[in-house]
């Protein structure tokens, strides 16, 4: 066990200085963001009234109310949450081709620890899991602070205070990093972990067989999606939805312990007996 | 310890983090968008047995709602679970939970149920896609399940001349005295018209003993044509004596600007009563429907709702006796928007939407007498953009 948390713990060390520049980038986006967007509404109010002689009702009427919803349109706020879900994207493959191309081929030392072979694949996937949690908790807590600066930046009259969690349900896109409930997480998140076990075990298909391995990998993550699906797809062939939605979620869930349990399964068999170096 | 201070610290954030947004999210329940009732007149006692699902949209806000006997509450939006819960309109999930193994596998179109004390009756109509340009091999699927002994009659029965027909659907279902009427809407192959059918089964001996056809609906032209529709029962389940159509002619007209628009140009009604198997075309003036915003059956009497300067106009039809009555209520909204009717027993339960403001208001159609008038609104600033929209009305 702990060789699997030191494992976890080391593999986020190899990341950890990128991981540290896009946690910069997004507060940093954010702040600024927030910055530049309210004065450009509050600019256009004062000009509104100013100007035309509008009173600050006549002009909420017209342009609506200033909240963290319109930041979160922005490429301000959206720029930073893609760049971290690309660079954890790329991790995925990153994190173990680095390990056979870096220098002086960092895998046959990995591999050669006297713990289970197992344990690099797990920590290699927790620590993805975590990286992608940690932006999560990053945003959750950014949402209160925002929330504070508007207020420093936007007078009451134009203000429209919204709690985090009405952010993220008032804007849909922020709900695929939030869905909207504790057991909704849960399952994305899970589905989530069902992929990069996927992925993975793909990727050691290929770092055993090379080129035929990416034949056998592109099957695996074929079949285990089929597997994955297979419920929806026979409804469709058949043509009638024979299973109550609660009935299928259930069967979706005992599926996916299925299919990542076979996929530690597979990478296990593969780390232990075709791996090359 | 310490060495593991990046695996400690990540975990420690996001546990911390994500575990209180949700439990804050769970017990605030906070909601700074608020939609209230208005009573303009009339007891919230009334709305009891009321379910109105629909949703509020404007610029920022996109929320579905629920309004149980007039108190509103927000559905979990948008969550998955929540979601799940709320697959199937209220009525077929009561279905459901009264009969889990009967409503297996069926359509969730309340058309082809019909229930009555005795018995719950589903039909349908399956077709096959012939990979081009029709549908064929159609096919009834009949069940009826009898509630007190908990069995089930299970038959399929091929459609009749179905080479006729390039794709026919179930508008309603209907059981009487052991006899279990389909009405269909049958869009006919090539030339062949439109046309309402009805086919009735013996239930004893599972067979089919007669069809006829109530309606056709003959596309004259490019320019002039007829649409028909089934003038809706309350809850579409329920017994009923008559089954009425109704046809309307429609007419490409140019106007003088050289745009073309389409105008209605008078409705047919027939009714077909299920006792006597007749069917009577109904003597009922043609602008009633024109100027007609619904129309719905109670009992044996249509109704027609028109929108006038001060509220609404309520002009009922007695199938029957054949008399016409007019009765008028006010709508506590002035805005121009859309309009769903329902009824039930003697009420007329009628709710706005896709208009900025949500209005009710019940009638009693013996009396005239308006039982309650309210309105939902949204509180605080109102934008130029807001829009209520009503999904459906469910009695209970």
């Amino acid at each position: 066990m702990m060789r699997y948390f030191k494992l976890v713990n080391f593999e986020l060390g190899r990341f950890f200085k990128l991981y540290g520049v896009i946690i910069g980038i997004t507060i940093l986006s954010q702040l600024v963001g927030l910055w530049v967007v309210s004065n450009s509404y509050m600019e256009r109010a004062n000009y509104a009234m100013f100007e035309e002689n509008l009173s600050p009702a006549q002009f909420v009427s017209d342009n609506g109310e200033m909240s963290l919803l319109v930041l979160t349109r922005t490429l301000w706020f959206l720029g930073p949450i893609a760049l971290g879900a690309i660079a954890l994207l790329f991790n995925i493959f990153f994190v173990w081709y680095r390990d056979w191309f870096g220098k002086n081929t960092f895998i046959y030392r990995l591999l050669m620890l006297p713990t289970a072979r197992i344990n690099v694949y797990l920590a290699k996937a927790t620590s993805i899991l975590l990286m992608v949690l940690g932006l999560v908790a990053i945003q959750i807590v950014l949402l209160p602070v925002e929330s504070v600066l508007l207020k420093w930046l936007v007078t009451r009259d134009f203000r429209l205070d919204l709690a985090p969690a009405e952010v993220v349900s008032g804007f849909r896109e922020l709900m695929i990093i939030l869905p909207a409930g504790i057991i909704d997480f849960i399952l994305a998140y899970g589905a989530g972990i069902m992929v990069i076990f996927i992925l993975f075990t793909a990727i050691l298909f290929e770092r055993s067989y090379r080129i035929k391995g990416i034949v056998f990998g592109a099957i695996y993550v074929a079949l285990a999606t089929g597997i994955f699906l297979s419920p929806i797809i026979l409804e469709g062939i058949i043509g009638t939805n024979y299973l109550y939605p609660m009935e299928l979620l259930v069967l979706e869930i005992i599926l996916g312990l299925i299919v990542s349990a076979a996929s530690i399964w597979v990478a296990n068999y593969l780390l232990t007996k075709r791996i090359t170096v | 310890m310490k060495k593991y201070w990046k695996l400690l610290s990540i975990t420690t954030i996001a546990v911390l983090a994500i575990g209180t947004f949700y439990i804050q999210k769970a017990i605030a329940n906070e909601n700074s968008l608020e939609l209230a009732l208005d009573t303009v007149s009339g007891e919230v006692a009334e709305l009891k047995g009321m379910e109105i699902s629909g949703g509020y949209f404007d610029n920022y806000w996109n929320k579905r709602f629920t309004i149980t006997a007039g108190e509103l509450e927000f559905d979990n939006n948008d969550s998955f679970i929540g979601s799940l819960e709320r697959f199937y309109q209220p009525k077929i999930n009561q279905l459901i939970n009264d009969h889990r193994s009967f409503m297996r596998g069926k359509n969730s179109d309340l058309a082809g149920f019909y229930e009555d004390e005795q018995l719950l009756a589903y039909a349908n109509v399956d077709s096959k896609w012939d990979g081009q340009s029709r549908y064929k091999d159609h096919n009834f699927e009949i069940d009826v399940l009898q509630k007190g002994e908990n069995e089930r009659i299970t038959f399929e029965q091929k459609v009749p001349n179905q080479q006729d027909y390039r794709y026919m659907y179930v508008m309603d279902v209907q059981v009487q005295d052991g006899q279990l009427s389909i009405f269909t809407r049958n869009e006919g192959n090539t030339d062949a018209p439109t046309e309402f059918r009805v086919y009735r089964f013996d239930l004893a001996s599972e067979k089919l003993i007669s069809e006829d056809s109530l309606m056709i609906l003959d596309g004259m032209n490019s320019k002039k044509w007829h649409e028909g529709n089934l003038v809706t029962t309350s809850t579409e389940t329920e017994p009923t004596e008559n089954v009425v159509f109704a046809k309307t002619e429609m007419e490409e007209v140019e106007t003088e600007y050289e745009e073309y628009m389409v105008e209605e140009k008078g409705t047919e009604y027939v009714a077909y009563n299920l006792s006597t198997m007749e069917k009577t075309e109904l003597d009922i003036p043609a602008d009633l429907s024109t100027d007609s915003f619904n129309e719905l059956i109670l009992g044996s009497t249509i109704y027609f709702i028109q929108r006038t300067e001060q509220g609404l106009t309520v002009i009922s039809y007695n199938l029957e006796n054949e008399q016409e009555n007019e009765l008028n209520v006010d709508f506590p909204s002035t805005d121009q928007g859309n309009m769903i009717v329902n009824g039930k027993g003697d009420r007329l339960y009628i709710v706005g939407g896709d208009s900025k403001e949500l209005p009710i208001t019940i009638v009693d159609v013996n009396t005239g007498e308006t039982l309650y008038q309210g309105i939902y609104k949204k509180k605080g600033a109102n934008g130029v953009y807001q829009l209520f929209s009503i999904d459906n009305i469910y009695i209970k």
